[in-house]
């Protein structure tokens, strides 16, 4: 996170605008006015459309203060990356005005700049010299740059050698060393290993104590750990402006509504409930010649239906749906998903050793009970997958499950997992108002139930 | 906005709509040559790519970089040779040929070259915000090359066949540099014309193609006045023929077409210059 307040403004966005063209014809008929514009010195600012022009990017407006970090999110298509090529000094805005004040860094396109026939120690002053740096401080700089890539002896071989993340290597090492006041990075941060993508990530936290920076990225997770703010674009326009777990809410609900898939039939929880039919949670599956009436509900532990859960709550999940054909082996799975569509669990029949039978109707309903949701707060989706045996008879989204803080200690990462600490060796202490990483803070309930027995200290959570 | 929000005391780059709209030509000319040299790094790079990649995986390696520009006049050379070298009024034919067909490719490729670059790297150029006039820069630096190669071979022709220069060889440089503002700045409004109007980069071909034969390269142009008013107009006879008439000691040819094409060079070369960093940033994105 930023270290200090952020202060100074570094990018000021007024009120921007960009329009494409549909085809060619008509952007040489742009061209053409262009030209004859730039001849007599007037320009048709803030004209309306004309045929064959596309909004692509309208009305944006926003500022960047040095160690801020704004997040741009969207959909394709959305404008986001047209965005970065405005604030980047690309692209010319067709309205609006957008103020740098200082040096502007950006990694938009891993392939800019890069010739492929040279080696990699001659991209990076060829990327430099490009960026605007001198040959004496790209010169100054070079082992630092080099080593930084850790590309070893392959900085010598022609970068038609590399492999993408390579390339991503040798981009990021040069413009990092290019120390710019405004950082531009675009997607290029899911190139690479992972290894080296969390040495980029903790050099651009270094970075933006003296930076502004503006990511624009799929990847929602490292939107929320690293921006300050996000904007949502939609239609080139900015739909949403606030702090990043909001941005994201919002952006998946806009996700959602814009899939326009019909709810099931159940009442799934949590406020955007649309089943919408995303790659990101897997695949989906109805086949309603095996499996119809399919309903799923989150109650609480009083039964009652519920729009969030706290943390370390009881949850249950009931479940109705008919079996239209017989079915040898019945598996019952609900995985549960994380925003960036990484299963953080699942609830499994096949692991909870149970079997259900449908009745003569084929109906079947099932309540899973949670005594204790080790979730932590966050918005999660859950997804109904019915088996016989390894063959999907349904697969579909039921919904959000809001998770709030509750009664479970400080958290990191997803999941809490109990967990029980003993020291072996050494000298045993009570344990101290010193926590290490990962223990309660101290406005969490303390859920620890230390014990000490001869010869050892234990912590358990 | 708080204090602590206020813009730092430094002057920001402001992008919009009028952004170099107006610029003057110092502000342009400051600019082109601040490129040039901020990029020269960039500039040489492309110029070693391309040199070494001419003879990559040949087992002559360099010598093709040097043999191939001096094939051109070996050919026409050839030609000549074929009349048994007739001379041209008091040049020597292999003189006369070597010395039009070496000025023929770098005036005719100070036209071409930036057309060329531009309409091909125009987009490429948007992404990695590298300037216009490092581009066009970069694409003629090979031309240079194959020049300083094709003038040492004029030169080691010119002793051969016409002994010792006149003392009117100090007027060549001059012609020279006029010429090749002419031809360059040319090119360089065609080139982004040819952004808008595609039809530009054929019409030059075409126009190139037979204008060779009406610039007095191979061999000498005479007629009556149509022929006469079409060498007067014809940018490339008069600089070709002056160079060559001031090599070998002879007068000054179209002197008035002479010093309207210099005015010219001078004029459209500043034209080009503002005309350039004006539509540079227009121009990205449409193209």
């Amino acid at each position: 996170m930023t270290t200090g307040a952020p202060t100074k403004i570094v990018l000021d966005v007024d009120r921007v605008a960009k329009r494409y063209y549909r085809n060619p014809l008509s952007s040489q008929r742009q061209a053409s006015r262009v030209l004859f514009e730039a001849m007599l010195g007037r320009t048709r600012e803030n004209a309306n459309p004309q045929p064959g022009e596309i909004t692509v990017v309208r009305d944006v407006s926003f500022t960047l203060r040095r160690g801020e970090a704004i997040g741009i999110i969207g959909g394709n298509g959305a404008g986001k990356t047209t965005m970065l090529r405005m604030l980047a000094g690309h692209v010319l805005p067709d309205a609006g005005a957008i103020r740098v004040y200082g040096t502007t860094g950006s990694m938009i396109d891993l392939t800019s700049g890069i010739k492929d026939t040279m080696s990699g120690r001659a991209n990076i002053f060829l990327r430099s010299a490009i960026l605007g740096r001198r040959r004496k401080d790209v010169e100054a700089d070079l082992e630092e740059i080099i080593d930084y890539t850790e590309l070893g002896a392959a900085i010598d071989a022609p970068v038609a050698t590399y492999s993408s993340g390579m390339r991503m290597r040798l981009a990021f090492a040069t413009t990092m060393f290019m120390r710019p006041d405004v950082l531009l990075v675009d997607e290029v941060l899911s190139v690479g290993d992972f290894r080296f993508r969390q040495k980029c990530l903790e050099s651009i936290r270094m970075m933006r104590e003296n930076a502004g920076f503006v990511l624009v990225s799929h990847s929602m997770g490292d939107v929320s750990r690293f921006c300050d703010r996000v904007l949502v674009l939609k239609g080139g326009a900015v739909a949403f402006d606030g702090a990043p777990d909001d941005a994201i809410a919002f952006y998946y609900d806009q996700q959602d509504r814009a899939a326009k898939k019909p709810k099931l039939p159940a009442a799934p929880v949590g406020a955007a409930s649309g089943a919408a039919a995303r790659p990101r949670y897997g695949d989906y599956i109805e086949r309603r010649h095996l499996c119809d009436e399919v309903e799923a509900r989150w109650l609480s532990a009083e039964g009652e239906a519920l729009d969030g859960v706290r943390s370390g709550d009881r949850l249950r999940l009931r479940l109705s749906f008919r079996l239209l054909a017989p079915v040898r082996r019945l598996i019952v799975g609900v995985p549960i998903f994380g925003r960036d569509g990484e299963m953080v669990t699942a609830l499994s029949s096949e692991q909870a050793g149970f079997a259900a039978t449908p009745g003569a109707d084929g109906r079947v309903e099932i309540e899973i009970d949670v005594p204790e949701l080790r979730l932590t707060p966050g918005v999660y989706k859950a997804v109904l997958a019915l088996h016989d045996g390894p063959e999907y008879l349904y697969r579909q989204l039921i919904g959000e499950i809001t998770v709030v803080r509750g009664g479970l200690p400080k958290y990191w990462g997803s999941l809490v997992t109990p967990q029980r600490w003993s020291q072996t060796q050494g000298r045993v202490d009570a344990p101290t108002g010193a926590r290490p990483e990962g223990a309660a803070s101290d406005d969490a309930p303390d859920e620890t139930g230390g014990r000490a027995e001869a010869g050892e200290s234990v912590r358990e959570t | 906005m708080g204090a602590q929000d206020e813009p730092q005391a430094i002057s920001p780059r402001i992008y919009n709509q009028r952004l170099r709209l107006r610029a003057p030509l110092g502000e342009a000319a400051e600019y082109a040559l601040g490129s040039l040299i901020t990029h020269r790094w960039q500039i040489i790079q492309t110029f070693r790519r391309d040199f070494t990649g001419l003879s990559d995986l040949t087992r002559w390696g360099a010598f093709w970089n040097y043999a191939l520009p001096i094939v051109p006049l070996g050919v026409y050379v050839l030609l000549m040779a074929l009349r048994l070298f007739p001379s041209f009024g008091e040049v020597s034919g292999v003189v006369y040929i070597t010395m039009g067909v070496t000025l023929w490719f770098l005036f005719s490729g100070l036209l071409r070259s930036p057309v060329a670059a531009i309409e091909r790297d125009f987009k490429s150029l948007a992404r990695t915000d590298t300037p216009i006039f490092v581009a066009i820069a970069t694409s003629v630096s090979t031309l240079f090359f194959e020049t300083m190669v094709r003038a040492i071979v004029v030169i080691a022709v010119f002793i051969a066949f016409q002994g010792a220069p006149s003392w009117k060889i100090v007027y060549a440089p001059a012609f020279l540099v006029f010429g090749a503002l002419l031809f360059a700045s040319i090119g360089v409004i065609l080139a982004l014309f040819n952004l808008a109007y595609r039809d530009i980069a054929k019409i030059l071909g075409v126009t190139l193609a037979y204008g060779i034969f009406f610039s007095g390269v191979i061999f000498p142009l005479q007629g009556g006045a149509v022929m006469d008013a079409i060498l007067r107009a014809n940018p490339f006879f008069v600089f070709i023929e002056n160079i060559r008439s001031a090599c070998v000691g002879g007068g000054i040819v179209y002197p008035s077409s002479l010093a309207t094409f210099c005015a010219l060079s001078v004029a459209l070369s500043a034209i080009a210059v503002i005309f350039a960093y004006r539509s540079e940033f227009r121009l990205r994105g449409l193209v």
